[in-house]
């Protein structure tokens, strides 16, 4: 515990020999290529592949009429069709798979297909999209989820407000620019499993999926999670997984699909562009008296994850303080743009740019420190949520904004004597907090399952996903905790519906907490069934056996035997040792269940397993000429229950601090009418070792008592204040707010003319 | 009859005569012809710097690049950079800092760092950033790739 543990492939990561999915090579696999919608809205007429037949090396071309089940793929409504059969409802839309000898040939065969469009009004906004006369993109209109959520008296709150700010704010799609585009192969095994290979964040989801579109049972279909490239949540729909399915099941030979960066870019999904209203209210002391939020977004053209994203904003709008009087109402509308869905942070980076920009201007109003305004009304144990939850332990978001501040005081001597001719140096700061784990009613659960090898060595396989995070490394370091043994003993395997227990994916920054309990858990029960065999085997004392490195300890007589030996006699026995530990987090309830919320015990509500808090400070200096921001310094307070691997918490906060920046300050999605503007990796604009700050990262320890050892997760949280604060910074520099993402040089700019032209 | 090319080049201290397309790029004769799949491919717009190696110690990009183009010179990539038994101290230094998440960007960004270290063996942090600025990570947020290649760079000069 505490211990920076070296990550377990690290050395093939190092040594570039660890397979990811376009790794792969199979003998006698075939390659897929796609047809993409060319439209953003059309009816299909017709779709002709004769002349693909005309192309050397062309082994199938597959169309809608080629699925056996539902033609459709999505977690909470499976309307994403694997192959458009007389609509198309975004330009990542797929309409036919070609498989081929070469992936030139299927390049080539892929053109040769014609397809007959009528194009259809496109709907480009959300806010067409919820017009009277918008033509309806599915059954049951555009909206594809709506909220509202009211606690207390919003008007009476209003009314004992100091000071009313208020403010609109957007924010742009943005795309999750992992290095590794998809890929992956889909092929029969020799035991007729049909079996796909891609890097996937919910292998299990997936199966389930697949499993209706091949009308085939699950256990007829194996998923295995390749290493994953990157993935910060846009791996958790389907990206080639169904067609890799269905063109193994047509085919019954190894097929393989690795898209292009374009295609990736066309396809993936996004971060939903956001549309904000938000009124905050603040006593003379400083107390929130009321917030009222509206966030529409752009769901894109299918469900994806978009009602899960908007609940979750509207669970969060309010950032980790007590609000006696709220009203937020969320919207998720379709329209024929990108396909929003899930993206580190999932809903709260959009909410926390509006509530963190307001109460700067509400501090700034009353005349209070921005620091202090939080420690105000920052939330603490017992203290209920804007949901109704009330908070029963591991609440430290004070102590990271003390944490924040005092590491803050250091630095500022130092900040003030900074000076270049026209730059001007900003200083600001938010806070956040998000839920770990999925919660929201849904069932957090994982497995854990534990067995001893014949030659002593103990093999873990837990349900997890590693998308880089390093959650393999921790999750053995859990183990060899609980265990007592050496962590270089264990072998861990991970996303393979085959092998590990059913479970909730990678998602909610939720595996320490969930997966991490269950083989904490897990590890217990083996260790004692271990002991207990040796007991047996050698007629040893029970209650003197300890594990220790590699070898069981007799404590009463000071002697060792090794582990690989009790492994042999049990093997030689017959018998084999095996623990399989299936957990589930403490029940939890969606905002929109409001019987649970009056009816459930209040130290039983919750929305969520835990949440993690954060407050991170920003330092620019903005570029009075050009209106480019550099960001100096940022220091990074998170709280992580517990840190048991320091190091790969760090690389958590570091890596979501420069994906803030990005957010902040680059980065965007642009479609016109539809069709993709952004279409290189170049045109993406995330930042490069160039951009990076001096960062001070300051781990918090408040325990989490539902987590192993105290820990939970923090990966998706680290990406919440960071953008804010460097909104903050800039106004602190400048005087302009910035009131639309990004704040790209020309609006600073602008901003700052807009001043020198008011000024008389 | 496809035309083919003869291009001869030295790979990870070899002698290589490959006959090719002359369209093909040494990225995708690496990955497809030689199957070493250490050198990745990101984005195919020479952006990503995933699919950078050495050629005549300088760090080049790949995607791009035609294989005739690397006729006579020496080409090394991730697997040329480590002996079976042994990490090279740029590969060591990753693992010790946690320089290393998910690896897609990996390969790329220690041969950009190696052709840097080769050249500059006592580098500031300027001089890495300039050395790295064309390798993109997702992951890191870059700070302990440099606090990485600064321990790579004592590690070498003191063995």
């Amino acid at each position: 515990m505490g211990q920076s543990a070296p990550d377990r492939d690290g050395e093939a990561k190092v040594k570039g020999c660890l397979t990811f999915a376009d790794d792969m090579y199979i003998e006698g696999m075939l390659y897929g290529k796609i047809l993409w919608s060319r439209h953003p809205h059309a009816e299909i007429l017709a779709v002709n592949t004769a002349m693909t037949k005309e192309v050397p090396g062309i082994h199938a071309v597959l169309t809608a009429a080629d699925v056996p089940g539902h033609n459709g793929m999505g977690s909470l409504k499976p309307d994403q069709p694997v192959l458009c059969r007389d609509r198309v409802r975004f330009v990542g839309d797929a309409i036919a798979v070609v498989f081929a000898a070469t992936p030139a040939a299927a390049e080539l065969a892929v053109r040769q297909i014609k397809v007959d469009y009528r194009k259809l009004p496109g709907i480009f906004s959300p806010q067409e999209a919820l017009k009277p006369d918008a033509p309806p993109l599915h059954v049951g209109g555009n909206i594809c989820k709506h909220l509202l959520h009211e606690e207390g008296d919003i008007e009476a709150g209003f009314r004992q407000a100091a000071v009313v700010v208020e403010g609109h704010f957007e924010t742009p799609f943005v795309e999750h620019a992992y290095l590794e585009p998809e890929a992956g192969i889909g092929l029969v095994d020799e035991n007729g499993l049909l079996t796909v290979y891609a890097p996937t964040q919910f292998p299990f989801e997936i199966r389930k999926q697949l499993a209706v579109m091949l009308t085939l049972p699950e256990e007829k279909i194996r998923v295995i999670a390749t290493p994953l490239g990157g993935a910060f949540g846009s791996k958790l729909d389907n990206t080639v997984e169904a067609l890799l399915a269905l063109g193994a099941y047509h085919l019954r030979r190894p097929v393989k699909i690795t898209l292009t960066r374009e295609e990736s870019i066309r396809l993936g999904t996004k971060r939903h562009a956001y549309w904000m209203d938000y009124r905050l209210g603040v006593d003379s002391a400083g107390h929130l008296v009321a917030v009222d939020a509206k966030l529409l977004s752009d769901a894109g053209p299918y469900t994806a994850l978009s009602p899960r994203v908007i609940d979750q904003a509207c669970i969060f709008p309010c950032g980790p303080y007590r609000v006696p009087n709220v009203r937020v109402e969320g919207w998720a509308v379709y329209t024929n743009n990108a396909n929003g869905s899930a993206f580190r942070g999932f809903g709260i980076n959009q909410a926390v740019v509006a509530v963190e920009s307001l109460l700067d201007e509400a501090a700034r109003k009353l005349g209070l420190d921005p620091f202090a305004i939080r420690l105000i009304n920052a939330l603490k144990i017992g203290d209920k949520t804007i949901a109704g939850e009330i908070l029963q332990a591991s609440v430290a978001t004070q102590a990271t904004i003390q944490a924040a501040q005092e590491a803050l005081l250091e630095e500022l001597p130092a900040l003030k004597a900074r000076k270049a001719p026209g730059k001007r140096i900003g200083i600001g700061m938010a806070s956040g907090f998000k839920n770990v784990g999925a919660g929201k009613g849904k069932v957090d659960d994982a497995g854990a399952i534990f067995i001893l090898q014949p030659d002593g060595r103990v093999l873990l396989r837990a349900s997890a996903v590693d998308m880089g995070q390093g959650i393999r490394t921790v999750l053995v370091q859990v183990a060899a905790e609980v265990l007592g043994l050496d962590d270089q003993l264990f072998d861990i395997i991970t996303g393979d519906t085959a092998l590990t227990i059913p479970h909730g994916g990678a998602v909610g920054e939720r595996q320490i907490l969930i997966t991490g309990k269950a083989v904490e858990l897990a590890a217990r029960e083996f260790k004692t069934k271990l002991l207990q065999k040796a007991t047996a085997h050698y007629e040893l004392p029970f209650e003197h056996l300890r594990l220790r490195g590699r070898e069981i300890f007799d404590l009463s007589k000071g002697s060792a035997i090794p582990l690989a030996e009790l492994a042999g006699r049990i093997k030689e026995a017959g018998e084999e040792l095996q623990v399989h530990y299936y957990y589930t987090a403490p029940k939890t309830f969606a905002l929109a269940d409001k019987e649970a919320r009056n009816t459930v015990p209040p130290e039983e509500y919750r929305n969520y397993p835990a949440y993690a808090y954060t407050t991170q400070v920003a330092v620019v200096e903005v570029d009075e000429t050009t209106g480019q921001v550099k960001v100096l310094k940022i220091i990074a307070a998170p709280d992580c229950g517990r840190a048991i691997n320091p190091q790969k918490i760090e690389g958590q906060i570091e890596g979501s601090c420069v994906q803030g920046i990005g957010y902040a300050l680059s980065e965007a999605y642009a479609l016109d009418k539809g069709m993709p503007v952004t279409r290189t990796f170049k045109q993406l604009r995330v930042p490069t070792i160039m951009d990076i700050p001096d960062m001070q990262c300051l781990l918090i320890e408040d325990p989490e008592p539902a987590g192993p050892f105290g820990a939970k997760g923090i990966s998706e949280v680290a990406t919440v204040p960071i953008t804010p604060a460097i909104l903050n910074a800039i106004y602190d520099a400048t005087g302009v707010r910035i009131y639309t993402l990004p704040a790209t040089p020309d609006k600073v700019l602008a901003g700052l003319r807009s001043q020198r032209a008011t000024k008389v | 009859m496809k035309k083919t090319v003869v291009v001869r080049f030295i790979l990870n201290g070899e002698e290589v005569e490959a006959r090719v397309d002359p369209e093909i790029t040494l990225l995708r004769y690496l990955r497809d012809v030689q199957r070493l799949t250490g050198t990745k491919n990101g984005c195919s717009t020479n952006h990503c710097g995933a699919c950078m190696v050495l050629v005549d110690g300088i760090p080049t990009k790949s995607c791009l690049l035609r294989l005739n183009r690397v006729a006579g010179k020496k080409v090394e990539t991730i697997e040329g950079l480590s002996k079976p038994e042994e990490l090279h101290p740029i590969q060591a230094a990753f693992l010790a800092i946690g320089a290393v998440q998910c690896g897609f960007c990996t390969p790329g960004m220690i041969i950009s760092v190696k052709g840097m270290l080769d050249r500059h063996p006592e580098p500031i942090a300027e001089q890495i950033r300039e050395a790295l600025k064309d390798n993109i990570c997702r992951c890191t947020g870059y700070v302990k790739i440099i606090d990485a290649v600064k321990l790579a760079a004592r590690w070498i000069r003191h063995p």
